[in-house]
């Protein structure tokens, strides 16, 4: 009877929550996994009331260890030590100062830029070494902290990820391996595929700012958008950055009508030589 | 032992291959055009003397940067223009090295070498989306980025001995919402 019951109970919610059904796997009970009734009403509530911070944090992190698992981290403590103290000062000039600012350098010879809901951000050691100086590498990072605070990555995830994957991210917390892996499928093909353009216009225009706050050259992000401009996308250095961005040309089009002469009474330092950086940190 | 000395001497090598390659790229130029008519000025200022217009189009050899503004030559002028009204053409052939960049790094991080690993498959090339579809969350990895991040002090501090001064700076505007049909004035 009380097997009916629940049995009738999941079929009720199945109807309620109609995209849900297609993705939860209801177990039935006496097997491992049974259904927590409670939990899947819990989860409607907060797929209506958005994604709050913790759980913006929670799924950063999983989109964080996912690309740490497509290259790991540069061997290299004091590029490290650096770029988090660039990266988390910058961050300080923004609305969010207080969030977990993580910043990482991957093992990549390759030109990209990434950044996760909750504030965790990653350049390639080949952006790095291109970088004619510190503001463009600040430019750079601004704009991947104009992501963050935009929340460009979380709202792509409440666009595209369905009621189950959205409700269960926090729960993501009790180690289910099946949440665990819907999380990282999800992050890998949202870092294939980009995000929509006017979101990059969006952290185009916030990275400007960000870096004129904070002391930089403000045409350090232009300066490296027009890098990008020179590239092949056959170039498997430039190619996934290429396909996931605008054409550079679209972006310097909106920075040029935006920005005009505005900045021009800035000091806009050009910033330190890297490799000096490097030996303080 | 032998071993490590011999990949010592290739990456010595190669390393010192490629500050002699970065020495050679600092004096190659860019190429770009101009968007728009761009006033040619005698320095980097709106109010430097403007040497000459040139037409839009205008193919230029651009040798270096200063804030807002690219020196450029045309022709047999050297001067400078904003550099929002240029565009960069396509480099042809080669796709630049690592070492074409002037932060001090040449040559410091060519070999992409781990310190961990004898030999190293994952540094070779740039991440495609099949390194993503084929990525294992490493949550190992996650943990040690985690123990880089720095406190709010080291960060201010970053900010003081760089000598950086902080701006009030607001937003610029979503032109989605603004008037898009404001005239434009990036001819100077």
């Amino acid at each position: 009877m009380r097997y009916l019951a629940q049995l009738m109970t999941a079929c009720a919610i199945s109807l309620v929550c109609a995209s849900a059904s297609a993705q939860f796997s209801f177990k039935l009970p006496g097997t491992s996994n049974p259904v927590d009734l409670g939990n899947v009403f819990g989860n409607a509530s907060k797929m209506v009331k958005g994604i709050d911070e913790p759980e913006e944090i929670q799924i950063g992190q999983d989109f964080a260890a996912t690309l740490l698992g497509a290259k790991p981290m540069m061997a290299d403590d004091h590029m490290q030590r650096y770029v988090n103290a660039l990266g988390h000062y910058l961050a300080l000039q923004t609305e969010r100062p207080d969030l977990p600012w993580t910043f990482a350098v991957l093992d990549d010879p390759g030109f990209n830029a990434f950044a996760t809901p909750g504030g965790y951000i990653f350049v390639t050691r080949g952006l790095v070494q291109r970088m004619h100086s510190e503001s463009e590498l600040a430019g750079v990072l601004s704009h991947e902290i104009g992501h963050v605070l935009r929340k460009h990555y979380l709202k792509a995830v409440q666009k595209n990820a369905g009621a189950s994957l959205l409700g269960d991210l926090a729960s993501a917390k009790s180690g289910n391996s099946q949440i665990k892996d819907s999380i990282v499928n999800f992050a890998k093909n949202l870092y294939s595929k980009g995000l929509d353009k006017e979101d990059e216009f969006e952290a185009d225009r916030i990275g400007v700012v960000i870096a004129a706050r904070a002391g930089y050259d403000p045409y350090g992000l232009p300066a490296v958008i027009q890098i990008l401009q020179e590239q092949s996308a056959v170039d498997s250095n430039f190619s996934l950055l290429l396909k996931t961005h605008p054409p550079p040309a679209d972006r310097l089009d909106r920075l040029d009508k935006l920005m005009k002469n505005q900045f021009d009474t800035l000091p806009g330092a050009t910033g330190e030589l890297i490799a000096k950086r490097l030996k303080e940190y | 032992m032998k071993k490590s000395a011999f990949a010592f001497t290739v990456l010595l090598a190669a390393s010192l291959a490629l500050v002699g390659l970065a020495l050679a790229e600092s004096a190659h130029t860019e190429s770009a055009h101009t968007i728009r008519a761009t006033e040619l000025h005698a320095d980097s200022q709106s109010d430097a003397t403007t040497l000459a217009t040139l037409p839009e189009n205008t193919t230029l050899e651009v040798l270096q940067r200063r804030g807002a503004w690219s020196q450029v030559k045309s022709g047999a002028q050297t001067g400078w223009v904003r550099m929002l009204n240029l565009r960069f053409d396509a480099k042809s052939g080669a796709a630049p090295t690592a070492a074409s960049g002037s932060t001090g790094l040449s040559g410091l991080l060519a070999s992409g070498r781990t310190s961990n690993s004898g030999t190293d498959t994952t540094g070779v090339r740039g991440m495609t989306e099949e390194d993503l579809n084929k990525a294992q969350a490493n949550p190992a990895e996650f943990q040690k980025m985690q123990t880089y991040a720095t406190d709010k002090n080291v960060a201010l501090a970053f900010g003081k001995r760089s000598k950086l001064t902080t701006a009030t700076v607001p937003y610029l505007p979503d032109p989605s919402t603004a008037d898009s049909n404001a005239p434009h004035s990036g001819s100077n």
